[in-house]
């Protein structure tokens, strides 16, 4: 064959080959056309392609908590988590991130809307949602209503570890969306106790959202036990020093602010206080402050009960300690007519519940509190923490005596002075950084940092601490520098010894 | 007549078919590279809405764009880091590991050993090597350069980058200055961006970014930074937040300063050495006049926009996060400023004529061009904001805190035109919810506090006050709302609210 001839057909071969291959591209690219291209931020403020895009987050994560964008509200459950595993149940959510189902915003005409606000005992940690307290009381208003052809609906709103501060903001900044014919707020002793923010992981953090800057300073009753081992917990329930006294005075403050503006549209407010040995605490710090129909005392008898109880270490009600309050809560609504719209029937069981938690629980809250034999002393020796002198400490000294952004104690008042004896942290960064002291609400004088140098000083005590039993010993600061493998423990300087002297 | 099988035919028919075919395949290939390179629109909201498939689709690209990686920290200064020993995750493109303390970098001990040169890299997402492997970003070319090239050291350099992205002046200063006397550096590389004055968003529950920032947590959702219009608003434009022409922009810059002043004097008095590298791309001028020259000029760098500007340096035609090539050159870069300015005397590393030359490059000329004229741009500032008829010009004046619904949030800057005005004018309305009632929102001029609303539930707002003598000579003023309280709206009741705003002014 003629050569060019041959090179011609081996050139054809190859053009149409490639014709062949390109043409299978172009096939190939018409079948797969390239991906949209995203701008994620444009399309993540999009609140439905968000809302979609937050779902699948939440199904690859392993925890159940996310951040709420309120500071006070600090946190609330991930958005519609579907039977996550909790703590002994498992845990659905709906797009508010609260453990209910979906429910409509604003309420609907013709809707009766029954609002339990607090904490674990309302979010129904270890039991499951239909037996929780709502259920029960949505179940016994539905079959005793007479003549109410309208909806009925039993609304949790509450979330493990919310303080009072928490669950009054959460719910007064969506109360016309919310619009409660009436509240029944579940308070217990730990509401004054701060509330942990949240991790990248969805569990709860070492820090308040409600107090950022005190960094990693969580003041709670559980504090001594928590974070230096001992066996006693502390004194802040007692409100017997400034720091529990004032907690107790904002939280009155705050939920007065709820039941004023539910007065203001006509709905009811209750606060059941569920304070077990400490429900005369609970009535002088907080129920005599308030209208005396609005604060419901639960009795200790079933508090303490463990009958009641979610497991023999765990005091949060079963299936059965939901349904006994709900009886009780029934039988309030009946005889306080809180739901006047209802034409409710009296139920013995209800009432029978009622004395013997309720009625019960007012008689005990009305006697004179009972205070332990407490043994508080007047100095506080930083080595050498027993668990009674571990449980002065109401937050923000760690074992090594290392004061944190905000630290707090009680001593008992014997003397005319405070003494503070301690050591700058080894930590020049921290040079000429001030620590306020206080006792009680009185900034007593400063502390001026230097690394390494001592700390030995000491101020009279304010005119206002006369005649206390109890002082406060605060320490705050504005600054503070990392310890710990992480990184993640804020100090500020080292306390050796705090007396009233 | 000739045999049509004559080979002369037949070669000229191959020859026309071989022609054909090349024109085939010349066609062919125009097509293909079409598809290949032809631009695709981004995905429209009506078309994401009215497509469930393609709306699947879309968000679960999106979350798998944004899987968590990050972590509160305690310090609500800082915010956030990267969860504690990430390992390999897929992140964005490229694999993220972390150590125990949520950095992108190896173990870091502490103390430092003995006989180690520690080189800290501070900042943002830059430092973190945003879309390049770890093993492609500035302190490891860094650290081996000089670890090679300092013949008479015989210990151990490291050069430790702690950057998380979006972290501003105030976390990445903080964060650092807490640690510092643990991390003991011998020299801090601190590199900033223009974003650094805006705020740093917080952390959600599954490692995403929040829409709050834990250094302003009693301002809830209210955000404020340059990409609000865009990102909030949906108007293309930016805001002017990072020319500084205003208090709200000006003021941060002062803070920055004040920051800035005290990190690089702890650093000295810790026995290191302080530089910042302002990576300021157009804004260079304006970083010059507004933290540049309130520091000392010695511990001052500017990357020339030439370099920032450069796509070669970019990840990818739109983010000019840098690629290995942009990492390697400031690398060379920080090389070149190190053995100029003496700034490890420990190791006193060879000169490096590439090192050197992109000093020049990179470095020096960064300085002549932000010495050059401070060119703001021509500004199209109004006096007035109308909130329901906000266009792209309108929208980019807003800082902060207004959404598409005119709704205010805790807290709400906005910057306006003086033109020789007197009198702040504010219309809008209270919200249609009680709860708010009594509630006092403080109005704002730069820094002077100029009224107090007190919100009644529905009741109109209006505020006709004057301005004070000294707005006079500001040719453009910040007007701020701040407030205490606030309520919920939105579908997931996460967006605060204070009240509705339809007009502000300054009035002649």
């Amino acid at each position: 064959m003629n050569p060019a001839l041959r090179a011609a057909r081996r050139i054809i071969g190859g053009l149409t080959l490639t014709s062949l291959a390109l043409a299978s591209g172009i096939v190939y690219l018409l079948l797969h056309p390239k991906s949209p291209k995203l701008d994620a931020d444009r399309l993540l403020a999009h609140p439905e392609l968000r809302e979609q895009a937050v779902a699948r987050l939440v199904e690859a994560s392993s925890h159940l908590y996310d951040a709420h964008v309120d500071g006070d509200v600090g946190r609330v459950l991930q958005p519609k988590l579907d039977q996550r595993p909790g703590s002994a149940t498992l845990v659905s959510s709906n797009r508010l991130g609260l453990r209910e189902r979906a429910f409509a915003l604003p309420k609907p005409e013709g809707t009766v809307r029954v609002v339990l606000l607090g904490d674990s005992f309302v979010h129904g940690s270890g039991v499951l949602p239909e037996e929780r307290l709502g259920a029960h009381l949505q179940l016994l208003l539905t079959q005793h209503a007479r003549g109410f052809s309208g909806l009925l609906e039993c609304v949790h709103v509450g979330i493990p570890s919310w303080n009072i501060r928490a669950e009054v903001a959460y719910a007064r900044r969506m109360l016309s969306d919310l619009d409660p014919d009436l509240v029944i707020q579940l308070a217990v002793p730990n509401d004054v106790a701060d509330s942990a923010g949240v991790r990248g992981f969805g569990n709860p953090g070492r820090f308040s959202t409600q107090l950022r800057h005190r960094a990693d300073s969580i003041v709670d009753a559980a504090f001594p036990i928590r974070v230096h081992g001992t066996a006693q917990p502390g004194y802040l329930r007692w409100g017997i020093d400034y720091e529990g006294l004032s907690r107790y005075q904002q939280a009155v403050e705050d939920l007065r602010h709820l039941a004023g503006l539910l007065a203001r549209r006509g709905a009811e407010y209750r606060l059941v206080l569920h304070y077990r040995q400490l429900l005369a605490i609970a009535r002088q710090h907080i129920g005599r402050h308030l209208p005396a129909e609005t604060a419901i005392y639960l009795a200790s008898d079933f508090g303490l009960d463990p009958a009641y109880w979610v497991s023999p270490s765990n005091s949060h009600w079963n299936g059965e300690g939901h349904h006994r309050v709900a009886l009780v809560l029934y039988h309030l609504i009946v005889r306080d007519r809180l739901l006047p719209e209802i034409d409710l029937k009296p139920l013995p069981a209800a009432e029978a519940a009622f004395a013997a938690i309720a009625e019960a629980g007012r008689r005990e809250a009305g006697g004179q509190p009972e205070m332990p034999r407490w043994r508080i002393a007047a100095s506080l020796e930083l080595a050498r923490l027993d668990d009674s002198a571990a449980a002065q400490i109401h937050g923000g000294v760690d074992p090594e005596g290392r004061i944190s952004p905000y630290a707090s104690m009680i001593l008992k008042n014997d003397g005319q002075r405070l003494r503070v004896i301690g050591r700058g942290l080894p930590r020049p960064e921290l040079d000429g950084g001030r620590v306020g002291v206080f006792v009680d609400a009185d900034r007593v004088g400063e502390l001026e940092l230097q690394a390494g140098r001592p700390i030995d000083v000491s101020f009279p005590l304010p005119a206002s601490a006369a005649r206390k039993p109890y002082l406060s010993v605060r320490f705050e600061s504005a600054d503070y520098v990392y310890v710990g493998d992480a990184l993640q423990h804020c100090v500020v300087f080292e306390l050796r010894r705090v007396e009233i002297e | 007549m000739r045999d049509p099988g004559h080979p002369d035919d037949r070669l000229a028919t191959a020859n026309r078919i071989v022609l054909s075919l090349t024109l085939i395949c010349l066609a062919l290939a125009g097509v293909t590279a079409y598809l290949l390179l032809r631009p695709v629109p981004p995905v429209s909201e009506a078309a994401l809405l009215g497509d469930p498939e393609l709306r699947e689709q879309v968000s679960a690209r999106l979350a798998a764009t944004s899987r968590g990686i990050y972590d509160s920290h305690v310090d609500g200064d800082v915010g956030r880091i990267l969860q504690p020993r990430l390992r390999e995750r897929d992140w964005r493109g490229v694999k993220v590991s972390s150590n125990r303390l949520g950095l992108r970098e190896s173990e870091i001990a502490f103390p430092k050993p003995p006989n180690t040169v520690r080189v800290v890299l501070l900042g943002d997402s830059y430092v973190f090597g945003y879309g390049v492997a770890a093993e492609d970003r500035l302190g490891v070319f860094l650290e081996a350069w000089l670890q090679q090239r300092s013949p008479g050291f015989e210990g151990t350099v490291e050069c430790l980058h702690v950057g998380i992205p979006s972290w501003n002046f105030r976390a990445q200063i903080a964060y650092l200055t807490r640690q510092l006397s643990l991390l003991d550096p011998d020299l801090v590389i601190h590199v900033s961006l223009p974003n650094d004055i805006e705020d740093a968003a917080a952390t959600r529950g599954f490692g995403v970014p929040a829409r709050f920032s834990s250094q302003l947590r009693a301002r809830a959702d209210s955000l404020i930074d340059a990409g609000f219009p865009h990102r909030v608003l949906g108007l293309s434009r930016s805001g002017y937040l990072r020319w500084g022409i205003d208090g709200e922009g000006a003021g941060r810059y002062r803070e920055a300063v004040t920051s800035l002043e005290r990190l690089a004097r702890d650093v000295a008095a810790s026995g290191g050495r302080y530089r910042l590298v302002l990576h300021y791309k157009h804004y260079l001028a304006t970083s010059l006049r507004h933290l540049g020259r309130y520091l000392d000029p010695r511990q001052v760098v500017y990357t020339a926009s030439s370099f920032a500007m450069a796509k070669r340096y970019w990840i990818s035609e739109n983010d000019a996060h840098w690629n290995r090539e942009g990492h390697l050159a400031m690398a060379r870069m920080l090389y070149g400023l190190i053995v100029r300015d003496g700034l490890l005397p420990r190791l006193a590393p060879d000169p490096w004529p590439e090192a050197a030359a992109a000093l020049e490059e990179i470095a020096d000329a960064g300085r002549r061009e932000a010495e050059g004229e401070a060119g703001l741009p021509r500004l199209r500032i109004g006096s007035e904001l109308l909130l329901a008829e906000l266009g792209p010009r309108e929208a980019s004046q807003i800082h902060g805190g207004v959404d598409p619904q005119g709704l205010v949030s805790p807290y709400a800057s906005m910057v306006l035109s003086n033109d020789g005005g007197r009198r702040l004018r504010v219309s809008g309305r209270a919200l249609p919810r009680p709860e708010l009632d009594g509630a006092q929102v403080r109005v704002s001029v730069d820094a002077w506090a100029l009224a107090e609303l007190e919100l009644r539930a529905g009741e109109p707002i209006e505020v006709d006050v004057p301005l004070p003598a000294a707005a006079a000579e500001r040719p453009y003023l910040s007007v701020r709302f701040e407030s205490t309280d606030y309520v919920y709206t939105g579908a997931t009741l996460q967006h605060c609210v204070v009240f509705e705003l339809l007009r502000v002014a300054i009035e002649r």
